[in-house]
């Protein structure tokens, strides 16, 4: 049960990263190419590498204009992500930890499942954001199936002999 | 592998609540150890049978 977070992070953690995913949904589905939005969240932001489309690449501490808002989106997603996964329950014992490592391995087999029929089945540009789906779809299935498992093991409190 | 936690428990008049609170664990945990979901760590076992004054073996069986 070692490198947890204490308890305190996990409430605020796993609303925020819920919030996010459906955020990130909306933003996908209705902001995405919308132009009065981008234009707010586009502004010169420091890089270490870049590379133009049909330019040189360039290496070492530099200033581009980017969209700023999907970056900032996925930092978010995968803090509070990992924030929520792996912080400690309130009564935080060797069953939840297997939980947590049972929904990890879980995660991890579905994700690159994914990635396996990805790799053979997807061409052209879709491929692309395939890939990108699956930098998400790992901790979103590993706090998903975490959090279930924890439900049904706080339901089993009816049990009692 | 299956145990008699519930038994020695019922023979030392202990609920759920009362050997998770002693075990450091949930009582949800207690729960499905009891009924053969999770099979505890060595380290929790050996607490039960200290707790419960008997062998590992009379507590636990494949």
């Amino acid at each position: 049960m070692t490198l947890l977070l204490s308890y305190r992070y996990k409430w605020f953690s796993r609303i925020a990263f819920y919030s996010l995913v459906l955020f990130g949904l909306v933003y996908l589905i209705f902001l995405q190419d919308n132009q009065a939005f981008e234009s707010l969240f586009t502004f010169k932001v420091p890089a270490l590498i870049n590379s133009e489309i049909f330019g040189d690449l360039v290496i070492g501490l530099q200033w581009v204009e980017a969209m700023f808002f999907d970056e900032a989106l996925s930092v978010l997603l995968i803090v509070f992500g990992l924030m929520s996964g792996f912080s400690k329950e309130r009564y935080e014992d060797e069953y939840i930890d297997k939980m947590r490592n049972d929904s990890l391995r879980w995660s991890l087999f579905i994700n690159y499942g994914i990635l396996l029929l990805t790799l053979l089945g997807v061409y052209g540009i879709i491929y692309l954001s395939f890939m990108f789906a699956q930098l998400f779809l790992i901790i979103l299935l590993f706090n998903l199936l975490f959090d279930i498992k924890l439900y049904l093991h706080y339901k089993s409190v009816a049990n009692e002999e | 592998m299956r145990n008699k936690i519930k038994v020695y428990r019922s023979i030392q008049s202990m609920s759920q609540s009362d050997l998770a609170q002693k075990l450091k664990v949930s009582r949800q945990t207690i729960n499905a150890i009891e009924n053969g979901k999770y099979s505890p760590s060595l380290e929790l076992a050996l607490q039960m049978t200290q707790l419960f004054n008997c062998k590992v073996e009379d507590l636990f069986e494949l």
